[in-house]
């Protein structure tokens, strides 16, 4: 095991870099963009133009920020294969994956219960395929980010 | 935890976080972490960072922290003392 970032491994000043602090506020406003976009969406009537837009902005914000957040220098560390990362950096990663992973799960169990229990349970609930395909997009972008994210606010931060 | 003197050897030998890292073949990030305390190395980037500094590994990582310097110092001219004295 150990050590040593790959002379091959991609140049890092190519990614966006971010500071902790940065990338702790980046992630918030993409998370935040998507479960905001998400949750209000379920309560948006059709007769309500103005709001839709705004709530779209909202999941647009959410999107450009996921996407920045995965092109950042968390993200490289995070989606790096062992070679470009040094011994400490694999670490990281993989405690971050694990993290990541959990949340993954978490998703899956909530929609799953959310769409099947709940429909159950009340009846007024109806999940719709707009929902699902909403509720895949907020997974996806959410889980896509996660691994950058929990690196990000793992990170203490350094003098240099 | 893992206590060091990677800081006192690094600066008594002139070298930057980054000549260090590349040296021993990591991020500069991770001196940083390492001088800090924050993280514990591998046996091998241990024993590379002793070679580099040619000190044994024990002079460089142990599990309790070190003497001050002021402390060893102050510890070394009492002997000399004692020494000159016999």
């Amino acid at each position: 095991m150990t050590s040593s970032p790959n002379k091959h491994a991609p140049d890092r000043t190519k990614y966006i870099l971010l500071t902790p602090r940065g990338a702790k506020a980046l992630s918030v406003v993409a998370i935040g963009g998507m479960y905001s976009w998400f949750l209000l969406k379920l309560f948006l009537r059709s007769d309500q133009p103005a709001l839709e837009l705004a709530v779209g902005a909202l999941g647009l914000v959410g999107v450009l920020g996921s996407i920045v957040m995965f092109l950042c220098t968390y993200g490289f560390v995070a989606n790096s294969p062992d070679k470009y990362l040094d011994e400490r950096e694999i670490q990281d990663r993989n405690a971050a994956y694990m993290r990541a992973y959990v949340y993954s799960v978490s998703m899956l169990l909530i929609g799953y219960i959310a769409s099947d229990v709940v429909g159950k349970v009340y009846s007024g609930f109806e999940v719709t395929p707009d929902v699902v395909t909403n509720y895949l997009n907020l997974a996806l972008f959410t889980c896509l980010i996660m691994p950058a994210t929990v690196l990000a606010w793992r990170d203490k931060g350094l003098d240099e | 935890m893992v206590h060091n003197r990677i800081t006192l050897y690094r600066v008594e030998r002139g070298l930057s976080r980054k000549d260090l890292a590349a040296t021993v073949g990591v991020n500069p990030q991770t001196i940083g972490f390492l001088e800090r305390g924050s993280y514990s190395p591998s046996v091998e980037l241990a024993l590379k960072l002793s070679a580099v500094f040619g000190v044994p590994v024990d002079s460089l990582f142990s599990l309790t922290p070190f003497p001050s310097l002021a402390t060893q110092i102050a510890g070394d001219t009492r002997q000399t003392t004692e020494v000159d004295n016999d």
